[in-house]
């Protein structure tokens, strides 16, 4: 019985055993994803400012960054 | 090949550079929604602990800097922990042997991104990034993409990727969540 349950896939088609394991390590947060999602579109970067993000100036780059 | 759009029911960890490629003027609209496409397919959107740092190091009085922060606070969030720092250190090894380039240098926040997914067993957690230069074949498998063009000229604006970990390149004692070193 014990073994069925441990094989049953869930609904993130996952083993209920490894779900457990991925729940734990984000379970207790509230979230909002539709909301999240909505404040992210609202930065609304330009161009000039998204690369200055993405790829900055080399003097600006943190150790350890390859780029 | 899938389409990016076409996944369901993942658990997927999404890269800085996605976030920030999202966040620019229309990107969304010209993705076709991707990120809330996937949402609705219920698929899990998660973030790490260092990506959330890498989006929140700016200067305080940035206006971006609360927008990403309820951004972050709205979505899961995997921490780096002891076990997540030390499979980066190995990964961060096992990507030069990969890369057979021993003096090169992976992002950090690259490293923690890999070590969090290694963390989980296998195919559990899959990874959407646009960098295919730190988060390369064979080490990482393609299992979904999207390319995104410019509206004016049709150039490529971005490609975005979803990955998966391929942990038989890995040598056989770093290939499970617990890496016995």
């Amino acid at each position: 019985m014990a073994r069925i349950k441990q094989k049953r896939v869930s609904k993130l088609g996952i083993r209920s055993s490894e779900s457990t394991t991925f729940a734990k390590a984000v379970q207790g947060q509230n979230t909002n994803t539709e909301k999240a999602l909505q404040v992210l579109t609202s930065i609304r970067l330009n161009e000039t400012e998204r690369e200055l993000i993405l790829n900055p100036p080399i003097h600006e780059r943190v150790a350890g960054n390859s780029q | 090949m899938k389409e990016l759009r076409e996944i369901r029911n993942s658990n997927i960890l999404l890269d800085a550079n996605i976030l920030i490629h999202y966040a620019a003027e229309g990107f969304a609209e010209r993705s076709g929604n991707i990120l809330r496409i996937l949402h609705q397919n219920k698929n899990l959107l998660t973030v790490s602990h260092i990506t959330a740092f890498e989006l929140l190091n700016c200067d305080p009085k940035d206006r971006r800097r609360e927008k990403y922060l309820k951004f972050v606070n709205g979505v899961r969030n995997h921490p780096v922990n002891q076990a997540i720092f030390q499979n980066a250190a190995v990964l961060s090894n096992e990507c030069k042997r990969l890369a057979r380039s021993y003096n090169r240098i992976f992002p950090i926040p690259d490293l923690i991104l890999g070590a969090t997914i290694l963390f989980y067993p296998n195919d559990t957690v899959y990874l959407l990034t646009t960098d295919r230069n730190d988060f390369f074949d064979p080490l990482w498998e393609l299992v979904a993409h999207q390319q995104i063009l410019k509206e004016e000229n049709e150039a490529v604006e971005a490609d975005l990727y979803l990955l998966t970990l391929n942990r038989e390149v890995l040598l056989p004692q770093y290939r499970k969540a617990e890496i016995r070193h």
